[in-house]
């Protein structure tokens, strides 16, 4: 048994598809059903509708696979499957056997060349964090003028134009303002041309530089949150920030962000930045704000001020040499 | 007030010599003689007393700096320079047998020490194949109960040194 | 372990002048021959002390003192000496890579272990390699 759904069809055009899926009986291998309201085997994509376009761009990536683009102009779209208007039942047919048979087939992404205007905004993902987040598997391609970074989910690593702390302001513009690309359209250079790196320094970097103080979806506002080890700084040294939070998230007993805001006195903003960076690096263990919290230990014993201000002079004098 | 001092230790020819040498604002004092055992193989000489080196804060207090001998036999001296200290950073050598055990071991003689403070482990040399992941390091440390930060440094370069004190430091206050 | 070896009549011949500097002067009991870097090589103790702990000590002190001679702007580190309340222990550089260590009663002359060190050092260092 397989599900299909549609987004953004006409009326018209919903109603022919529901009574094709009907009358398809034994002429695909499994049986076919449309509903809307489980995890579907395909999706069948209105790509003339930039609205419906853009709302598909912010579905998961495990709603968003074996996806159908449906358009009048097939050649302009850059889709593994396609369905050309109007809608025919031997080519329904051949696109459902062919999931059937290859249900694993790349998902593709709006071709960047022809991109309707609303999937460069999609109105969901919001921010680079989000939508690195969102591409668990495959390429992703982010394009800024002449600079851009590759990642490669699969082979979990990324190349990149830029170095260490160009790469971070580069991660920190507004999310918009990048162009995206996705699976198979991401036109690769012959390997050997290109310097691969470990996927975890720039998704550290996402983290840090492209959460513009939104959480992850997922993750809770009120959750509570530690990390598993300190993370692998890569390409750019950490802030005395960064560290405060590393040894806050440490503890053995995980924290909200209210918590880390008072203790450490780190701006939301930037503990926000940390946790998503952490997710995204997989060192993060999240637990629900409502999850019965565990016996509190006492509070860490506030430390003499005087400890305080020896530590604060260190960190002053050592980040003269970081320059 | 009394004196600040930061302890640097690990494994022999991992780097504490050259750590301090690095961030010290004086030139080092180092007790460094010739090697006459194995580890001719891999350096000509070796500390078998102390490094020290120093950095002055903003008000004119110094922190010092020492660097301990890394074989088991100087075991003495890494009591005496421990007294007083403010934390432990271990430099593990990467490229010898067996960094995992190499940092239990020091782990284990500076025990007292480092439950009272804090220690950052610095692995030093990852420019090999075949040396564990960070990851094996995280697991051995929290098998003994301890959670502290393990970074892949270049003790050659101010600036690690420099982020491996930092990160003790916040682990003192934060963690 | 340690590298440096002494060979079979190395070794006897210095068992023989320890056995000289004991004779000299009976207060001493024990002499040790160690490397720069730790590792002891021979002794002859006239009662139970670690030669391997003192090996590592040994060398310790001398670096430190060699050291701290420089600091305070002085040259060629000779000695270093440990005065306790109930004897002395000298130190002394022997060739380039080797330390020799007199440990003594209190009831010696500092002036004589000095003199039979020194003069234990002339003769090793003509037959040592
Ligand atoms: N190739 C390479 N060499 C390094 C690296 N880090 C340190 N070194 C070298 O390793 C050597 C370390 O020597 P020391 O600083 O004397 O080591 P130590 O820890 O003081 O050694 P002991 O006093 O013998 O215990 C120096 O020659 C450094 O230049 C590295 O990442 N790569
Ligand atoms: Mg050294």
């Amino acid at each position: 048994m397989k599900y299909l759904s549609s987004i953004g069809l006409s009326a018209k055009d919903e109603t022919v598809l529901k009574s094709l899926i009907d009358l398809l009986g034994a002429r695909t291998s499994e049986e076919w059903i449309y509903r809307d309201d489980v995890m579907v085997d395909a999706l069948l994509l209105d790509f003339d509708n930039s609205e419906a376009v853009a709302a598909w761009n912010t579905k998961p990536e495990s709603v968003r696979r074996n996806t159908i683009a449906y358009s009048s102009e097939i050649p302009g779209i850059s889709f593994a499957r396609r369905l050309a208007k109007p809608l025919r039942a031997a080519d329904l047919i051949a696109v459902l056997k062919d999931i059937e048979e290859n249900p694993g087939k790349a998902d593709k992404a709006p071709a960047s060349s022809t991109p309707p205007p609303s999937t460069q905004a999609p109105s969901e993902i919001s921010t680079l964090a989000e939508c690195v987040a969102r591409h668990s598997e495959g390429l992703l391609r982010l394009t800024f003028g002449d600079r851009e970074v590759v990642l490669d989910r699969q082979r979990r690593c990324f190349s990149t134009s830029e170095s260490g702390e160009s790469l971070a302001a580069l991660l920190a513009h507004p999310f918009q303002e990048f162009q995206v690309t996705r699976g198979a359209d991401v036109n690769l250079p012959p390997d050997g041309s290109i310097k691969w790196l470990d996927q975890k320094a720039l998704l550290w970097l996402v983290g840090q530089s492209g959460s513009h103080g939104r959480l992850i979806d997922g993750l809770e506002q009120g959750g509570l949150f530690r990390i598993t080890r300190w993370p692998g700084f890569g390409l750019v040294r950490p802030s005395q920030t960064v560290l405060t939070l590393c040894s806050m998230l440490t503890r053995k007993n995980a924290m909200s962000i209210e918590e880390i805001r008072s203790v450490s006195g780190v701006p939301e903003f930037d503990i926000i930045a940390f946790i998503n960076a952490a997710s995204l690096t997989g060192i993060l263990v999240a637990q629900s704000g409502d999850a019965a919290k565990p016996d509190k230990p006492a509070a860490k014993p506030e430390l003499p001020t005087e400890r305080k201000g020896l530590f604060a002079k260190i960190r002053s004098r050592l980040a003269n040499t970081r320059a | 007030m009394s004196e600040i001092k930061v302890i640097i230790t690990g494994t022999p020819g991992a780097g504490k010599t050259t750590a301090i040498a690095a961030i010290s604002e004086v030139p080092p004092v180092r007790t460094d003689t010739a090697t006459t055992d194995e580890l001719a193989d891999v350096k000509s000489e070796t500390t078998v007393a102390m490094d020290f080196g120093e950095l002055t804060l903003e008000d004119g207090q110094k922190v010092f700096l020492y660097g301990t001998p890394g074989q088991q036999r100087f075991e003495f001296m890494w009591k005496i320079l421990v007294q007083g200290g403010l934390g432990l950073i271990v430099l593990v050598d990467c490229t010898r047998a067996d960094p995992i055990a190499d940092m239990g071991m020091y782990l284990d003689n500076f025990a007292d020490f480092v439950a009272e403070t804090g220690a950052v482990i610095g692995l030093v040399k990852r420019d090999v194949n075949d040396t564990p992941a960070v990851d094996d390091f995280y697991q051995a440390l929290s098998q003994r109960g301890l959670m502290f930060p393990v970074l892949e440094v270049d003790v050659r370069e101010q600036g690690d040194v420099s982020l491996m004190i930092e990160a003790l430091v916040s682990l003192l206050e934060f963690a | 372990m340690s590298q440096v070896r002494i060979s079979e009549s190395g070794a006897q011949f210095c068992q023989s002048v320890f056995d000289d500097m004991m004779s000299q002067c009976d207060a001493v009991y024990g002499v040790l021959i160690s490397t720069v870097d730790g590792h002891d090589v021979v002794r002859s103790f006239k009662q139970d002390m670690p030669a391997p702990k003192l090996a590592a000590m040994m060398s310790s002190v001398l670096a430190l003192g060699e050291t701290i001679a420089v600091e305070a702007d002085q040259q060629q580190c000779r000695y270093v000496i440990v005065e306790n309340s109930n004897g002395y222990i000298l130190t002394l550089r022997l060739k380039e890579k080797l330390v020799l260590s007199v440990i003594a009663r209190a009831n010696a002359n500092l002036g004589m272990l000095h003199s039979i060190s020194r003069s234990a050092v002339e003769k090793l260092d003509e037959k040592l390699r």
